[in-house]
């Protein structure tokens, strides 16, 4: 794919002057940090999460000279608590994607497995953090964006329980089913914990956020007990996995099993709906929220004469999948549509989280891999949306029940995912924290 | 499951407003077919009703999001085009 040739401010990042990766759009402008439980911690920031005074492009030649007014609410906690703003990292244009392909400033390469790809759609930042070239990395997940570069990539991530971390600042995709989740090296997870307490809890700048409370990760990293918990794999769901993720998780459950855990196999009741549910809603949301980059308000304006010539100049910027995804989305919600596609997702969303929610209540966690796949070579399935969306199908439910979900590596490139009740993100840590020390 | 035709085509590009050109228009024509064809499962959905069912959107209660005047001036300055206090935008006829 040919790269948007963007510009990137000069900087270090890591001791390397150089990103031979492409994980990092800009590096920001340093500030001094102040004292705090992350004073020093560099972090990555996704490009469609505000840093005031840096350019927020969301990989779109459509944004790619747009300033940041102001901070994010996670990037203004972040600087309270002593983190360093690094830069802000590559993704798929407008999060659309989950392979990191899809930037108009190219695509990001995976540090760890050469030749293929980092996932996505949070693709620089589990690249980044992979890399080593930051501590630490905000993506958003709206389907499983930050989870599948962190499984790629042999990351920890999180997402939270909808609406415990605040979206001000997010440039949405799916406003319903998104949240910036952090990303960090495998092996801290208590770095994961410490930026949860930070960043979470009330904004007044984001109502979602209201009657959620801030986390206690820090504090509960080590309760969780393995011995006498109960289980629930949703079994149907694993024969869609390629042979060496079924044997890894395969391998982890009995780990479950030998630190006295009690594995409970059901049929995923829902299971052929959770893809046609999740993007036909967010197909939805994506056309509505992208209506706002009309060529008035942001961006680049492109022509002088009407509006509407305006408009349809200036989003020629946008990509293939973006634009795909917009016509989609305005044909679902259009008067034709909505009855046929639009009523029957939400419908469908609203059993796929009644059944979730059962099985949440009679099990203290629901596990299954984080991605169907290891990383797969570039190319490979960018040609085909079909492909590419089928990766998803283990990520979308979390962002459909609105609860949280955790990742932890088990193999080269393989992750398993610990999916726990809302708001109870402090046991989903907990879990990813103490399953790394069993054998 | 009916099909989408060039006709319903053009008349969601123009509602969204993407110029599409003739090639783009066979590709995507193509490409929005098989994906919903995909995802036609859902349309096996025994509760379905054409309808959105109570409770299927739970709906939130809205609170006091802070707008105070510094905010509204911070995203007024960022509108690309002003002159004086007045936002400058195409003309519109």
């Amino acid at each position: 794919m040919q790269g948007f040739t963007g510009g990137k401010h000069p900087g270090s990042i890591g001791g390397r002057n150089t990103d031979s990766l492409n994980a990092f759009i800009s590096f920001c402008r340093q500030e001094d940090a102040k004292d705090g439980v992350l004073s020093g911690i560099s972090f990555g920031i996704k490009d469609n999460i505000a840093v005031k005074g840096e350019r927020l492009t969301c990989a779109s030649r459509y944004l790619a000279n747009y300033v940041a007014p102001y901070d994010a609410t996670v990037v203004s906690r972040l600087r309270a608590e002593g983190a360093v703003i690094a830069g802000k990292t590559n993704l798929d244009e407008f999060a659309c994607g989950s392979s990191g392909e899809n930037s108009a400033f190219g695509p990001t390469l995976n540090p760890l497995f050469p030749g293929k790809v980092p996932g996505g759609s949070s693709s620089g930042s589990g690249a980044a953090v992979a890399s080593g070239m930051v501590d630490a990395a905000f993506g958003s997940d709206t389907g499983g964006s930050a989870r599948c570069p962190a499984a790629f990539c042999n990351l920890a991530a999180l997402k939270p329980t909808y609406g415990r971390i605040s979206r001000h600042g997010l440039v949405d995709m799916s406003m319903s089913l998104e949240t910036p989740a952090p990303i960090v090296p495998e092996g801290r997870t208590e770095l994961l914990a410490s930026v949860m307490d930070a960043v979470s809890g009330p904004d007044e700048h984001d109502q979602t956020t209201f009657g959620h409370s801030r986390t206690q990760c820090v504090k509960r990293l080590n309760d969780f007990e393995f011995q006498g918990a109960d289980i629930a794999v949703p079994s149907n769901l694993l024969t869609l996995c390629s042979r060496e993720v079924a044997d890894a998780f395969s391998l982890s459950l009995s780990r479950l099993e030998k630190a006295g855990s009690r594995i409970h196999r059901f049929e995923f009741r829902n299971a052929s709906m959770l893809l046609p549910a999740y993007y036909l809603i967010m197909y939805s949301e994506f056309s509505s929220a992208m209506q706002r980059f009309d060529g008035l308000k942001y961006g680049t304006r492109q022509g002088d004469s009407s509006s509407q010539e305006i408009a349809l100049s200036s989003r020629s910027a946008f990509g293939r999948e973006v634009r795909r995804r917009i016509l989609l989305g305005t044909y679902i919600t259009s008067l034709e549509g909505r009855s046929e596609w639009y009523a029957r997702a939400q419908n469908a969303r609203a059993e796929i989280r009644e059944e979730m929610e059962g099985i949440l209540s009679q099990h203290d966690m629901v596990v299954c891999p984080t991605m169907p796949v290891a990383p797969y070579s570039f190319g490979e399935k960018l040609a085909d949306p079909l492909l590419m969306y089928a990766t998803d199908v283990l990520t979308v439910t979390p962002n459909l029940c609105g609860v949280p979900a955790g990742c932890i590596p088990i193999g080269p490139g393989i992750s398993i995912q610990f999916i726990g009740r809302k708001e109870r993100d402090e046991e989903v840590l907990s879990a990813m924290h103490l399953f790394r020390g069993l054998s | 499951m009916r099909r989408i035709e060039r006709d319903d085509l053009a008349r969601i590009s123009g509602l969204c407003r993407l110029s599409l050109s003739e090639e783009e228009t066979d590709a995507f024509l193509n490409e929005i077919n098989s994906i919903l064809d995909f995802f036609s499962e859902i349309r096996s959905m025994a509760s379905d009703s054409g309808t959105v069912s109570e409770g299927a959107i739970r709906p939130r209660e809205d609170g006091n999001c802070s707008n105070t005047q510094d905010e509204q001036e911070i995203i007024l300055n960022d509108f690309p085009a002003r002159e004086g206090k007045f936002l400058l935008v195409p003309r519109g006829l």
